[in-house]
């Protein structure tokens, strides 16, 4: 019974309702609160969500990494596919990169008003 | 066997993630988020892709946390002041 | 112990939209079966036939599609020109994020060359095992942020020697596509002698790539972290 959790779409299914959760908690978290700080570490959440996703659902048991070991000296396809995996290693560090811009922003417009709430932001003069 | 550890790591980051946005406490948010990031490392590592785990384990885990630190200084050093 | 909480409203409403999403979002999702993936099977053969390195992340990166690495620097160039804009007169040394403490200043005077030999090994040998450029360069970055964090005030950086390290780096890594677009085939073409596996100098004109995207990453991240640290009081 043990050896039916070792399949490739048991595997498949379980790596797609996590990512998705995770992706909803991020999702609820980056809708409801009322910090700015806590906003931008939902959406730091959201993309670590889909890169999850992205390279589990491209990998098969039984498969092994595409590099020239001591045991795997030739290139068959027994490999994972490269190519997802070269894209997402750009992709995080543009992430990274987007990020640190949008806390540059956040830094600056606390010093000019000393407020890190969403909901406190009326500077252009919004009646309630 | 693997997917049974697949599994828990999930059920793990889960709960990391709902923890995360329900702190009071924004340090503490960043601290479990570079848990959380460690946790990926774990599963790309599983998935046989040592250079996507590479990448994340230094940028997702040391220069993020970092960034979201550094931020938090300069928030509260100006918030003391005043 | 009064375990009390309180919940909004809106709350309550907007995770009640999002968890209906995600229930109706399911089914497509569970659906969905992988076509086969043929582009990657062809770039194994290929890697195996025209290239002699043993890593094929890595020649896909640089090789085969350098010129989405292109992009990507391009990218993080400009968020850090972004950075540097929102910023005027940083050079108020107020560095906020050091530590004062002995054993942290005694150890840091060993481990900082320790960190970037490193990162230098990890970006030479990106053909050979994982990691590459992008790994070694924020690992080297990394040896620089340590010595922020020990040194406080007494270390200084000195700025003309990293935006010339950047410019350069990035000024080569385009030349080298330039080239390989002259004497070769193709954008980023090969034109160097191909060696045999699994030696050092093989592989032919990925290991420069890697190098000039390695310097320039380490350089980007450093100043990065720079600005951060070191912002002055406004007002």
């Amino acid at each position: 019974m043990l050896d039916s959790f070792n399949q490739t779409p048991f595997l498949h299914s379980v790596i797609t309702i996590g990512s998705l959760l995770i992706f909803a908690i991020g999702l609820v978290g980056a809708l409801t609160k009322k910090n700015l700080f806590k906003i931008f570490l939902s959406f730091a959440i959201i993309e670590s969500s889909l890169f999850i996703y992205f390279i589990g659902m491209h990998f098969e048991v039984g498969k092994v990494a595409p590099i020239l070991t001591n045991e795997v000296t030739e290139f068959s396809t027994n490999m994972v596919d490269p190519v997802p995996q070269a894209m997402i290693l750009t992709t995080i560090v543009i992430a990274i990169a987007v990020l640190a811009l949008a806390l540059s922003f956040i830094i600056n417009y606390f010093k000019l008003t000393n407020n890190m709430r969403v909901d406190e932001m009326n500077e252009l003069g919004e009646d309630r | 066997m693997i997917g049974l550890i697949v599994l828990a790591i999930f059920i793990t980051l889960i709960i990391l993630a709902v923890l995360i946005i329900e702190n009071n406490d924004l340090p503490h948010s960043v601290i479990l988020f570079m848990g959380f990031g460690l946790g990926s490392v774990i599963l790309y590592f599983i998935f046989s892709a040592p250079d996507v785990a590479l990448t994340e384990a230094v940028i997702g885990t040391g220069v993020s946390g970092v960034v979201f630190l550094v931020t938090l200084l300069q928030i509260r050093s100006k918030e003391i002041k005043r | 112990m009064n375990l009390k909480k309180e919940i909004r409203v809106s709350t309550l409403f907007v995770s009640l939209v999002v968890s209906v999403m995600t229930i109706l979002l399911l089914p497509i999702f569970l659906d969905f079966d992988l076509t086969s993936n043929s582009l990657g099977s062809t770039l194994l053969t290929l890697n195996k036939n025209q290239t002699s390195s043993a890593n094929v992340v890595t020649s896909v990166v640089t090789y085969f599609r350098g010129f989405d690495t292109l992009g990507e620097v391009t990218i993080l160039f400009l968020s850090i020109f972004g950075i540097g804009l929102g910023l005027d007169g940083y050079k108020d040394k107020l560095n906020i994020f050091a530590y004062e403490n002995e054993l942290l200043k005694i150890a840091v005077d060993v481990l900082f060359p320790l960190i970037i030999l490193f990162g230098f090994y990890i970006i030479i040998h990106g053909h050979l095992s994982p990691g590459g450029g992008f790994q070694g360069g924020v690992i080297i970055a990394s040896a620089f942020l340590l010595m922020f964090l020990a040194k406080g005030d007494s270390f200084e950086l000195n700025h003309k020697i990293i935006s010339l390290a950047e410019a350069l780096s990035g000024a080569g890594f385009i030349l080298l596509g330039v080239l390989g677009l002259i004497l070769a085939d193709r954008f980023f073409g090969n034109f160097l002698p191909l060696g045999s596996v699994s030696n050092l100098f093989s592989g032919g004109v990925i290991p420069l790539i890697y190098i000039f995207v390695g310097i320039k990453v380490s350089a980007e991240i450093t100043a990065l972290v720079e600005y951060f640290i070191r912002i002055k009081d406004v007002g």
